[in-house]
């Protein structure tokens, strides 16, 4: 009965944290990263599990069961009974010493597994770098030299909690034999029979089990303690960006975007984009470029309220954007990233995966739209090939393709693509550009890159530097200012002619 | 609690935060389950009582067994 009441309070704790991880925003998972957040997790639902499964029930049983020997001991006899319970306090002492020292050492060879547990999921993750670089060799010394640590504090750990088996032994033999003395002394005085003395044996014998557990208990209940004051703060984390209490949903009519003196830092001191004013017209597509750290990725996450900006208005066909509800906003808006991210899922699942009420169909029209359809059909199961984890088994232009028929499948109003076009190879890169294309058509649309040649056809183009819009007009028109644009524009193609490299221009005009 | 702040493995003491354990306990056996606890426990405190009441009865057994005992003894 306590075992099901045990396994249905851990389901609970696991349902609540997930449940509440999943409504989080962007800003937690940068301070949290998933692999401490997954290890912790593990970690401290077990501990939880071994109080619910096994301490919690056993210190019930213990106390109930000490109770009820002391109960029957003073109704037999209260001058032994005195002399049985005088070891209480001295069992449950050593128990306390024990937990003390002990505890602590427990604690830390928590820690340290944790921190194994991260390394391991971190090298197993990028065990591309690791073998590119030929690191596998320091990946084993470090490792090991993690794992040698979780062996000497668990050995600590171990060795201090076996000292507790000897002493309590060693206490209870002395309780026996107290009581046995005594017993033989008021038989022989005539204030106690044989069976009461012989009773008295047996009780002191069924106390000292519980008592001699309890310091497993006591360790149990304070790593418990310690763990479950991590999950119940994962628990209890709350997101800083909310609905305003009159919020409304968002009612698309064309989008239109403005900015409006908009400042934004991550810190409240320091800012990373500042007194950004701009206005994006229905169906423009707006290319963004900019050196690293400019505040490109940044401008997406507030406009999609990843973030809350810290001085100035945005607004979403005349809407203020802080008076919208989240859900209704990120409906519209569609976003493709750089790391094309798939389930470890069916093909045909992960593109319905962003639209509930979509169809194969649906699916496989806009699988064909993005380029996917040839190479899906390649696959030896077709749309019910299993990905691996991530997504693994395919290439990264082919990872890329699926993303991208995924956000068509859910027909967002507007997109935003950040370096979509990273790290693929310049065939791959036209196939995936000819489907963003399709993809962004009659739709409000930013689209980060660093390479140039992939948003030199946008509408406008808005250079930012330092957090600031330095230049925002069309590429022929920034060309010709030859301000910041043109300076980028030229050191990106130097010595291969202002135009571009032919590969590149092959590229531009295939994808126009 | 706001997302400032970072849930990481806190290393060092376990301290005993009562506010911890007492929410650990309610979630097991509080709420709804109260019913399904009472009778736990109630099961737990009739298998205990069973377990208590050996001795006492062979210590009974005892004092017949022995010189000058009786099985007036049995009787409490």
């Amino acid at each position: 009965m306590f075992a099901r009441l045990a396994a249905a309070a851990l389901y609970n704790v696991q349902t609540d944290l997930f449940d509440n991880v999943q409504t989080l925003p962007m800003g937690f998972f940068f301070k949290n990263t998933p692999g401490e957040l997954s290890s912790n997790v593990t970690n401290d639902a077990e501990v939880i599990s071994l109080f619910y499964t096994t301490a919690l029930s056993q210190i019930l049983r213990a106390n109930i069961q000490v109770v009820m020997i002391i109960v029957v001991m003073f109704v037999l006899n209260w001058q032994l009974a005195i002399v049985a319970i005088v070891a209480i306090p001295l069992l449950m002492g050593v128990a306390y010493v024990i937990a003390a020292i002990s505890g602590p050492v427990f604690n830390k060879l928590q820690d340290t597994l944790g921190d194994v547990s991260a390394f391991q999921e971190e090298t197993l993750s990028g065990y591309k770098v690791i073998i590119s670089n030929n690191r596998g060799k320091w990946a084993s010394e470090r490792h090991e030299e993690q794992v040698d640590g979780v062996f000497s504090i668990g050995n600590r750990a171990f060795m201090t909690s076996l000292m507790q088996f000897p002493v309590t032994q060693v206490v209870s033999f002395g309780q026996d034999v107290a009581v046995l003395v005594v017993g033989t002394f008021l038989v022989i005085d005539g204030s106690a029979t044989l069976g009461t003395v012989l009773a008295f044996a047996g009780y002191s014998a069924l106390m000292s089990a519980p008592l001699a557990e309890m310091s497993n208990l006591i360790t149990a209940s304070l790593n418990a303690s310690a763990g479950g004051d991590r999950v119940f703060r994962l628990i209890d984390e709350r997101p800083d960006i909310t609905d305003a209490p009159d919020a409304v949903d968002y009612e698309f009519k064309g989008g239109r975007i403005q900015f409006e003196h908009v400042d934004f830092g991550y810190a409240p001191h320091s800012l990373v984009l500042r007194d950004n004013t701009f206005d994006v017209a229905p169906g423009e597509n707006i290319g963004i470029c900019g050196p690293t750290g400019a505040g490109k990725s940044t401008l997406i996450n507030i406009l999609t309220r990843y973030y809350d900006i810290n001085a100035g208005r945005i607004l979403i066909d005349g809407q203020d954007l802080s008076k919208l509800t989240q859900a209704s906003l990120r409906k519209q808006i569609g976003v493709v990233l750089q790391e094309a991210f798939l389930f470890t899922d069916t093909v045909m699942n992960n593109l319905l995966y962003a639209s509930g009420d979509a169809t194969e169909e649906d699916a496989i029209e806009a699988a064909k739209k993005a380029n996917a359809h040839d190479f899906i059909l390649g696959l030896p199961s077709g749309y019910d090939t299993l990905l691996t984890e991530r997504g693994a088994n395919l290439s990264q232009g082919q990872r890329q393709m699926i993303t991208i028929a995924r956000a068509m499948v859910a027909s967002p109003k507007m997109m935003i693509l950040d370096e979509a076009t990273s790290n693929v190879d310049t065939r791959t890169e036209k196939l995936i550009q000819d489907g963003m294309r399709k993809l962004m058509e009659n739709k409000t649309s930013f689209s980060i890159a660093h390479r140039l040649a992939t948003i030199r056809n946008s509408s406008r183009i808005m250079v930012l530097n330092g957090g600031e819009i330095v230049e925002m007009a069309g590429h022929d028109e920034l060309m010709a200012a030859k301000g910041f644009y043109y300076a980028l524009y030229m050191s990106q193609f130097k010595g291969k002619g202002p135009s571009g490299d032919a590969a590149d221009i092959a590229l531009d005009f295939a994808s126009t | 609690m706001s997302t400032d702040t970072a849930i990481t493995a806190e290393a060092g003491e376990p301290i005993l935060r009562p506010n911890t354990i007492t929410r650990l306990v309610t979630g097991m056996i509080g709420g709804p389950r109260r019913g399904r606890t009472a009778l736990a426990v109630g099961c737990m405190v009739i298998a205990m009582l069973g377990l208590t009441l050996i001795p006492y009865a062979t210590g009974r057994g005892m004092n017949v067994i022995a010189d000058g005992g009786s099985k007036d003894d049995l009787a409490y």
